[in-house]
């Protein structure tokens, strides 16, 4: 379970702010889905979970314990994190990358090679074939497989993913967002990903949290956001994507 | 690692406790030929003479730190001239009259620095001014007062020391009222080959120097009486003397017995005939002691030892190898200190920018500081000659590339790597050692190959305050104009550095395939 509870974040001393006010929680094996242009704030407030961001004001609680009570360290191994720009150590084997954590946490050598060879499975990839190349040598979404079984391999409870597929084409994206939701209903992991495409969130979301300008503007299902906008931004986002969704029919 | 170094620095360093108690006497030597013989000249007499044993530290860069190495009492005596003792050490003015000159300074040294002045030796090493001898037959030049109306359109060759001493240049320029259109700064190697080869008009000889006949220069008569006496005496610590008072009997065989023309020719030997100062020295004792052989033999052996440069390094190799092994020792104490120093700061000012302008350019200024100059301070400061500061000065040249590449590399870490590591959960230290240093290494080895090769060059100076290596021949080579030493010096340097720098690239390619 994570709770937000009026969060939120200046920089520049109060000048520029991030995020205000932002309200939510999530938990239970759901994935919540922060839509929202960049600069909407929704990466900051993804940060501030593990606290790569310090709050400037509001809690976090992550299963009812506020964050800044916790160390930091034991706080960012249990939560699982997927980067945007995949952020692969380039000097290390898949393998080696997918074992980082529990290497962290101290596990014997034996049971990092199991639980390897088992995730590098489970994101599709050949432990035989794929374990010992280094991330120059894989292709954009092998790297980002290698990227969410690194996050997964501690066997955390949640999961952050920083728009994993931001960077990947179309039909690789299409690929690895198919292998998420295989994943997730595998796993049951509670799951708080960001993106900026209404379409990847219908896809993968139980619930879409719309942000703009640092705020949270309506949090609900696809169905409640599109059937019952609370805000004009909200149904423009709709709208719009209604609008595109429709000349793709007409060219059919 | 640390601990292995420490044991190298003490082992090369310290002076361990002899296996059985035998008197040691240290001899020092400036770096030109003359010194070099007269040192000899000592150690031999006290090997004969004695049971004692003696430690040779020749080559020492200048009058001042062998002052130093003598009231540090790292060395036990030098041959010194009563006008450099007089000017250079007590800062006195001149005195003409050479036995006043001798009675002023050795009781001066004796009050001031507990330092004995043993019986002057006989010659006189005066300073000279030299020309060409055709110049001075075409333009009428006898006297150095016949220079003054030419002086404007000459050119002089002077070593350093002479530019700046009260008995050099600034003083002949008042005595004889001789400006001097244009001077240069020479090594006192060079500056004959120089004058012979008219590149300059004139030079500040030396008057007991072999290369005067050599190369046909004319003297030119001290006529106003400028140039100071300078009688040679062997310089000893008092302490040395009244523990072994029998040392004063033994040099006495030195005392009046070598006159200007002996030291001269004995020079010539070593500078013109490249014959080394220990077998110039030991005919002159064999002939003084009656055990002269016959005079042909030697003249034999003269014309033997102008070999080319590899039959010198066949016959030398004992030598060369034991140089080689003290320079790569001088090498490998510098460079892996300067890795164990510079690398944390390197890291220190890639996560504390407070930090990082300091120590960059402290880092920058000591490359500026000539090495000799940083030699001779950080030998002022140790108050020790040999291995301890000439590696401290080879870790200050060569933290530069190491600091500036550990931080350049570090930074150069991509930003999402370190996000990533970060937000996975790595402490500090653990993102340091599993992630930045190893992405970082290739460029960190590369700061330290540069650093390497850097030190391997800068090693041969350490022979200025007798810490040995490589340096030695190329100094002794060109103290006596000699290219074959210095080639003997200067070829196996320049070897290592090629080969040590292959070796780190080897191991830097290894590092970069992960």
């Amino acid at each position: 379970m994570i709770l937000l509870s009026e969060l939120s974040k200046s920089f520049d001393g109060g000048a520029t702010c991030a995020v205000r006010d932002v309200s939510l929680d999530v938990g239970g094996g759901e994935t919540l889905v922060l839509l929202g242009a960049s600069g909407c704030g929704k990466t900051t407030t993804l940060k501030m979970i593990n606290r790569l961001i310090e709050p400037s004001a509001g809690r976090i609680e992550v299963d009812g314990v506020e964050v800044r009570e916790r160390d930091v360290l034991d706080l960012r191994r249990s939560i699982g994190y997927v980067f945007q720009d995949i952020g692969l150590f380039p000097h290390l084997t898949a393998r080696e990358n997918v074992e980082i954590v529990p290497r962290l946490l101290g596990w014997p050598v034996e049971k990092r090679r199991e639980r390897s060879a088992e995730l590098l499975q489970l994101v599709g990839l050949d432990a035989e074939e794929h374990g010992g190349r280094l991330p120059l040598h894989l292709s954009g979404g092998q790297q980002q497989r290698i990227g969410i079984a690194r996050a997964l391999a501690a066997d955390p409870g949640h999961l952050l993913m920083d728009e994993p597929f931001g960077a990947l084409d179309a039909v690789t994206r299409d690929q690895l967002q198919r292998q998420l939701i295989d994943l997730r209903a595998a796993l049951r992991k509670t799951i708080v990903f960001v993106t900026h495409d209404l379409f990847e969130a219908i896809r993968l979301a139980d619930r879409i949290g719309v942000m703009n300008g640092g705020r949270l503007e309506q949090i609900g299902t696809a169905s409640d956001l599109m059937e019952r906008p609370a805000t004009p931004f909200v149904a423009e986002l709709f709208d719009h994507a209604r609008r595109q969704a429709a000349l793709i029919g007409e060219v059919r | 690692m640390c601990r292995w170094i420490l044991a190298l620095v003490v082992l090369l360093g310290g002076s361990p406790a002899p296996a059985r108690q035998v008197e040691t006497i240290r001899i020092g030597a400036k770096n030109f030929t003359e010194q070099e013989i007269l040192g000899e000249l000592v150690a031999q007499l006290i090997e004969r003479g004695s049971e004692w044993r003696v430690v040779r530290r020749f080559g020492l860069g200048g009058t001042d730190l062998c002052q130093a190495a003598l009231l540090a009492g790292e060395i036990d005596l030098y041959v010194e001239y009563t006008g450099t003792g007089l000017l250079n050490i007590l800062k006195r003015d001149v005195i003409a009259n050479p036995d006043l000159a001798y009675r002023t300074v050795a009781r001066n040294y004796r009050l001031r620095f507990d330092l004995e002045w043993l019986p002057p030796i006989g010659f006189n090493n005066t300073y000279a001014i030299a020309v060409r001898a055709e110049d001075a037959a075409q333009r009428g030049w006898r006297r150095l007062s016949d220079l003054a109306a030419d002086a404007a359109g000459l050119h002089g060759g002077f070593t350093s020391e002479f530019m700046e001493r009260p008995d050099g240049l600034p003083g002949l320029r008042v005595a004889y009222g001789l400006a001097i259109g244009r001077t240069t700064d020479l090594d006192p190697g060079l500056m004959y080959e120089a004058l012979n080869r008219g590149q300059v008009d004139l030079i500040c000889a030396f008057a007991t120097d072999g290369r005067l006949a050599e190369y046909n220069l004319a003297v030119l008569e001290d006529d106003r009486g400028f140039f100071p006496p300078y009688d040679a005496a062997p310089v000893v610590r008092s302490a040395v003397l009244a523990r072994l008072p029998r040392l004063r009997e033994v040099l006495a065989t030195l005392a009046g017995t070598i006159d200007d023309e002996s030291m001269r020719r004995m020079n010539h030997a070593v500078d013109v005939l490249k014959r080394s100062p220990a077998e110039v020295a030991r005919e002159w004792i064999e002939d003084r002691l009656g055990e002269r052989p016959a005079r042909e033999e030697a003249q034999e052996r003269d014309a033997g030892d102008a070999r080319g440069v590899f039959a010198l390094a066949i016959e030398r190799r004992g030598e060369v190898a034991r140089k080689v092994g003290e320079h790569l020792v001088l090498t490998a104490l510098g460079a892996s200190m300067a890795v164990l120093i510079g690398v944390p700061l390197g890291i220190l000012i890639h996560r504390r920018d407070a930090a990082r302008g300091a120590v960059l350019a402290f880092t920058e200024i000591v490359q500026t500081i000539p090495s000799l100059a940083m030699l001779a301070f950080l030998f002022a400061l140790y108050g020790l000659l040999g291995t301890a500061p000439a590696v401290t000065a080879l870790v200050l040249y060569a933290l530069l590339p190491v600091v500036l590449n550990t931080f350049t590399g570090l930074r150069e870490v991509p930003r999402q790597v370190i996000e990533a590591a970060d937000g996975l959960g790595f402490s500090s230290r653990q993102r340091l050692w599993m992630v930045e240093l190893p992405l970082a290494a290739p460029v960190i080895i590369a700061g330290i190959r540069a650093a390497t090769v850097l030190t391997v060059g800068i090693a041969t100076l350490s022979t200025y305050i007798g810490a040995g290596g490589l340096g030695d021949f190329i100094a002794r080579g060109l103290a006596r104009n000699d290219s074959r030493l210095t080639l003997l010096g200067a070829v196996p340097a320049a070897c290592m550095a090629v080969l040590l720098s292959l070796l780190i690239r080897f191991i830097e390619r290894r590092v970069r395939r992960g």
